[in-house]
């Protein structure tokens, strides 16, 4: 990746350059263009103890059974009542995460059409592919790196933002089976 | 010329077996005499609940059964030290093909059907929930979608 630079002249513009006449040190790189309706996030890294329920719920859940998840994972996610909110993903040794399960809330904001169409293929495939590879390395933090991660979100490209938060827990079988949960929380919904 | 007995005979033999046997401290049930069968039998349970992801405990009750009978069989000498280490591979080995296993079902439990996806209640059926007595459009898409299930899953039959 090439470094940031900044362009003098195009600081000071096309008057002052006479002036600057200062070689072109630095250059700003200009920002991909955006294309029309692209969905797209933006990701504030809260801390943990920010979470309140039911994705404080979901943390003391994980950090109960950090090791591996528990065999009666459905059972305790649903007598919590946290089960629609979650949304899971699944990867085999060096395999793509691929949706196992869709949050009511992603399902309010992306339509059953598109979650119908995700449920069994890698995040990547989705076809709001930037945010899908926004949240890809937020997904790859959470299992990879062994503890929980909190964000506040919000979604653009959409008829109109949407901000959520979601909490990542993941695991990773000694094998190699990669899983994450994610527990959104939309307070518009 | 002596006649030798019954139980000249006994005595004869006595001396011939083995002194572990009469003092063996394992438990019948894991009684090696049978050519081992109780290790083996204990081995292949071991295996199989292990490789069909059997809860925890089970397998844990199996393996140690298994590890009783191991130590039976070397008490009364049908099995010696040197199987150990390849027994402790394939006791490790067969251990976390059941943990993946345990993990690989938690998340097929997880697996979502596409019929069980949740679908909003469009703003005339909140509108109606609404007036019907329901506290917020939240409890009106709830019970829309419990409604929706019910009619699915008594479509499929």
């Amino acid at each position: 990746m090439n470094a940031d630079v900044l362009d003098a002249r195009a600081l000071f513009g096309a008057v002052t350059a006479p002036l600057v006449a200062a070689p072109a040190v630095l250059r700003r790189r200009d920002p991909p263009p955006i294309t029309p309706g692209a969905v797209t996030v933006t990701i504030h890294r809260q801390p943990l103890s920010f979470a309140a329920e039911p994705q404080a719920a979901m943390l003391d859940l994980w950090r109960k059974n950090r090791r591996s998840p528990p065999p009666d994972l459905h059972w305790r996610l649903t007598e919590s009542g946290i089960l629609r909110h979650c949304g899971v993903l699944q990867a085999a040794p060096d395999g793509p995460l691929v949706f196992r399960r869709i949050a009511e809330e992603t399902v309010r904001v992306f339509g059953t059409a598109w979650a119908m169409e995700q449920l069994g293929r890698p995040n990547e495939a989705d076809p709001n592919s930037e945010y899908a590879l926004q949240l890809a390395a937020e997904y790859d933090e959470a299992i990879d790196g062994g503890q929980p991660v909190y964000n506040h979100l919000v979604i653009h490209g959409l008829s109109q933002p949407i901000i959520y938060s979601h909490m990542l827990v993941g695991w990773t079988s000694s094998a190699g089976q990669k899983a994450l949960i994610a527990c959104i929380d939309w307070p518009g919904l | 010329m002596t006649s030798i007995g019954e139980g000249d005979l006994d005595r004869m033999l006595a001396g011939l077996r083995t002194p572990q046997r009469r003092q063996a401290s394992y438990r019948p049930e894991h009684d090696p005499d049978r050519d081992n069968m109780a290790t083996i039998l204990a081995l292949a349970l071991f295996v199989q609940d292990a490789l069909l992801g059997a809860p925890q405990k089970e397998v844990e009750r199996r393996l140690n059964t298994l590890r009783a009978c191991v130590a039976a069989a070397k008490e009364a000498g049908m099995l010696t030290p040197f199987v150990d280490p390849t027994i402790d591979g394939m006791i490790e080995a067969v251990k976390a093909i059941h943990l993946e296993q345990r993990f690989t079902m938690t998340f097929d439990a997880l697996q979502q059907n596409p019929l069980d996806l949740p679908e909003a209640p469009t703003p005339s059926m909140v509108s109606a929930g609404m007036q019907a007595g329901a506290d917020d459009p939240a409890m009106v898409a709830r019970v829309w979608q419990a409604f929706l299930g019910a009619l699915r899953a008594s479509a499929a039959g």
